[in-house]
């Protein structure tokens, strides 16, 4: 089932009850989320994110704007009466039930003919739990499992009713890292299997890039960019997008275009052939940290040249597969940031060189407006 | 580095410094042991003995013999039986009664949001009152004089019944005061604890209900007692041992003469036998006494294995 926003806006009353204006915290959502999908809404926190997510549930009512599951026109329709299943961020399982009963819960619920035998429920709770894997834990209490399979069990309760929409709220969130990773497949593979359209909210872009088939970026309540993973990383529509994904982070740095070329410094690093007919004028320059190809012999030595980038080298950092080279630069857009390049290993550096030169992949290099900071190249 | 200087203070050590840390050890305790000692312990063993001594004078320091005589004569006492008959049927009827009534208040409070502080104080207010000047206020309400028949008699009189004397008349309009009366003092505890009871249970789970289609009355049996049940026990188990220690809220209403009134509690019955006009009977006090703390004991082990139980399943 497609999700659709149609001008959607929330406001709260200010906190602070001296300040009469409103806190905006979903700013005229308009979108689609396409029937089937795993969804990632990505933000930093305090961006709305998980008040959009109420406003799905039904837990919020929108300010403005309406909610359409398919045609159906949601915005007045109670939380109980929407037919979604949620997961909270801290799962909210009833301790004193069993899993077993945990995952009953919602069924009890029904009433008149969709009212089940016991023996249905009881059947529905353990396909739900077969789905999560955890039809042998059926009998424990909440406490008395782990986070990750804590988590299962809310997915079993969220999933147990067939929902129509499937929401999670920050769902790695409070597990270890290692455990956060296979729990982010096991989503994947939940989502895959029942084919339920499914919001997620996280701060973690690694956690939407990784299983999400379509990411929504926010930002003070503000849909920046909507895409898929690797569209929004390889094109991101503004340097809010640009920064907020990828790990390490994009390296910013102050420059301009001049006669049609991009400037970092009094540097040339990037050509005609990128900048085309953009005008004259002071930007941002985003790098990639994959986007620096290391020189030959790449001690500083051939500095000047054009398409050249030298920074102040500080460490070398030996990652295995391969190395990150740290440096700075005096050009960053903020002062003394340790930028990062991603190199192969199989590159030679002589630690002890004060300055290293690298080419830049074009694909790699952002140009955003200094003034709008939406983006330019 | 740092481990190892940690390491080097925990070097094993000799006997000597071991007994003296020990010895250290009490002596920290020995003012509260020394204090629950003379002022607990003692005492208590000192009621268990008189209890079995017959005709214990506590000015001679003399008995006539020991055995169960004083347990034979209370037990047989019809002063001591209406005071266990009342002090039960206050128990039953103001424990469950005031538990309840203290349930459905904090839910309200809970459920309000404008002026919850004012009637959370209002609700309190009775609970920093004076149990006799509360005491008075219910005499001036109850009470039948020359002049007036109360306030209540005047509320009664408009659905033309009464006048009934609550405060000498029969049994039962004297055990309906002291049981409103006890309701009434009891409850502002109990709703302090039950609502901060209330508050503490997380927000996400009545999200989660909700947005599983839970009813508001199946949210309250499914979500919400469930996990206010450890309160409402220990509400239940303290309101027990308070209800079985009643007195001063008997003499407040009813005054000193508590068994003219048929209106004592075994504690009353305690105090009689030692200070009352019956008085100077101390080995009939202790095992009063020591009969009341069997009943309480009693009571409360089941209360706890009750709870016990329930929490399990």
């Amino acid at each position: 089932m497609k999700i659709r926003f149609e001008g959607l806006t929330k406001r709260f009353p200010n906190r602070n009850k001296k300040i009469k204006s409103e806190v905006i915290a979903v700013d005229n959502f308009t979108f689609e989320i396409p029937d089937g999908k795993l969804v990632g809404l990505l933000g930093p926190s305090g961006c709305g994110k998980s008040t959009a997510l109420n406003l799905i549930c039904g837990l919020e009512t929108p300010t403005e704007g309406r909610i359409f599951f398919d045609e159906d026109d949601v915005t007045e329709i109670p939380a109980e009466n929407r037919g979604v299943g949620m997961v909270f961020q801290s799962y909210a399982l009833y301790p004193h039930l069993n899993v077993k009963k945990n995952i009953m819960f919602p069924l009890q619920n029904l009433k008149g003919e969709q009212k089940l035998t016991k023996e249905q429920m009881e059947q529905k709770a353990l396909e739900a739990a077969k789905i999560v894997q955890i039809e042998e834990l059926m009998e424990r209490k909440p406490n008395e499992m782990s986070g990750g399979q804590q988590q299962r069990v809310a997915i079993a309760r969220a999933l147990v009713k067939m929902p129509r929409v499937l929401l999670l709220d920050e769902p790695l969130s409070n597990l270890d890292a290692r455990l956060r990773i296979q729990t982010r497949e096991e989503i994947k593979r939940i989502q895959n299997e029942t084919k339920i359209t499914t919001v997620f909210v996280t701060h973690d872009q690694e956690e939407a890039m990784s299983i999400s088939d379509l990411i929504v970026v926010m930002k003070d309540g503000a849909v920046h960019q909507i895409g898929k993973p690797q569209e929004v990383y390889d094109q991101p529509t503004n340097l809010f997008v640009a920064k907020f994904l990828g790990t390490p982070p994009i390296n910013v740095f102050t420059g301009r275009i001049a006669d049609g070329n991009l400037l970092i410094g009094d540097e040339k690093i990037l050509g005609k052939d990128y900048v085309k007919d953009t005008k004259d004028q002071e930007v941002y320059i985003g790098i990639r940290p994959e986007g620096f190809v290391l020189r030959e012999g790449s001690d500083g030595k051939q500095e000047g040249k054009e398409g050249a980038f030298t920074g102040k080298l500080l460490t070398i950092e030996v990652m295995g597969r391969d190395t990150s080279v740290v440096f700075s630069h005096s050009a960053s857009e903020i002062e003394d940031t340790r930028h990062r390049a991603i190199v192969s290993s199989e590159n030679q550096i002589d630690p002890a060189s004060e300055k290293v030169a690298f080419d830049l992949n074009p694909k790699k290099v952002f140009v955003f407006s200094k003034e709008t900071q939406e983006r330019l190249l | 580095m740092s481990t190892d200087s940690k390491e080097t203070n925990y070097t094993p050590a000799s006997p000597l410094v071991k007994r003296l840390r020990t010895l250290k050890a009490w002596l920290y305790l020995l003012p509260a042991l020394l204090f629950l000692g003379v002022f607990m312990v003692y005492p208590l063993i000192d009621v268990l003995i008189y209890s079995f001594e017959e005709g214990y004078n506590s000015a001679s320091q003399t008995s006539f013999g020991t055995g169960w005589y004083n347990y034979a004569y209370v037990l047989h006492d019809p002063y001591f039986l209406q005071a266990v008959k009342n002090t039960f049927i206050i128990v039953i009827i103001t424990v469950p009664l005031s538990t309840l009534l203290a349930l459905l208040i904090s839910l309200a409070l809970n459920s309000i949001t404008k002026l919850k502080e004012v009637f959370q104080t209002i609700f309190f207010l009775p609970y920093v009152t004076n149990t006799l000047a509360v005491g008075l206020v219910f005499m001036i309400m109850f009470k039948k004089t020359p002049y007036t028949d109360g306030l209540i008699n005047m509320i009664l009189a408009i659905f033309k019944t009464g006048p009934i004397d609550f405060i000498d008349g029969p049994y039962w309009a004297k055990m309906f005061v002291m049981c409103f009366y006890t309701i009434w003092v009891v409850l502002p505890f109990k709703v302090l604890i039950l609502t901060s009871a209330l508050a503490s249970v997380d927000e996400v789970y009545y999200k989660a209900a909700r947005i599983d289609g839970t009813s508001r009355f199946r949210q309250f049996t499914h979500i919400t007692l469930p996990m206010i049940s450890p309160m409402i026990f220990y509400l239940v188990i303290t309101g027990f041992i308070g209800a079985f220690k009643a007195y001063s809220d008997e003499v407040a209403i009813f005054g000193t003469n508590l068994n003219s009134a048929g209106m004592n509690t075994i504690v009353g019955y305690v105090y009689d036998m030692l200070y009352g006009d019956s008085g100077g009977y101390p080995s009939y006090a202790a095992a009063a006494a020591l009969i009341l703390f069997a009943i309480v004991f009693t009571i409360t082990v089941i209360n706890l294995l009750i709870s016990k139980n329930t929490s399990i399943s």
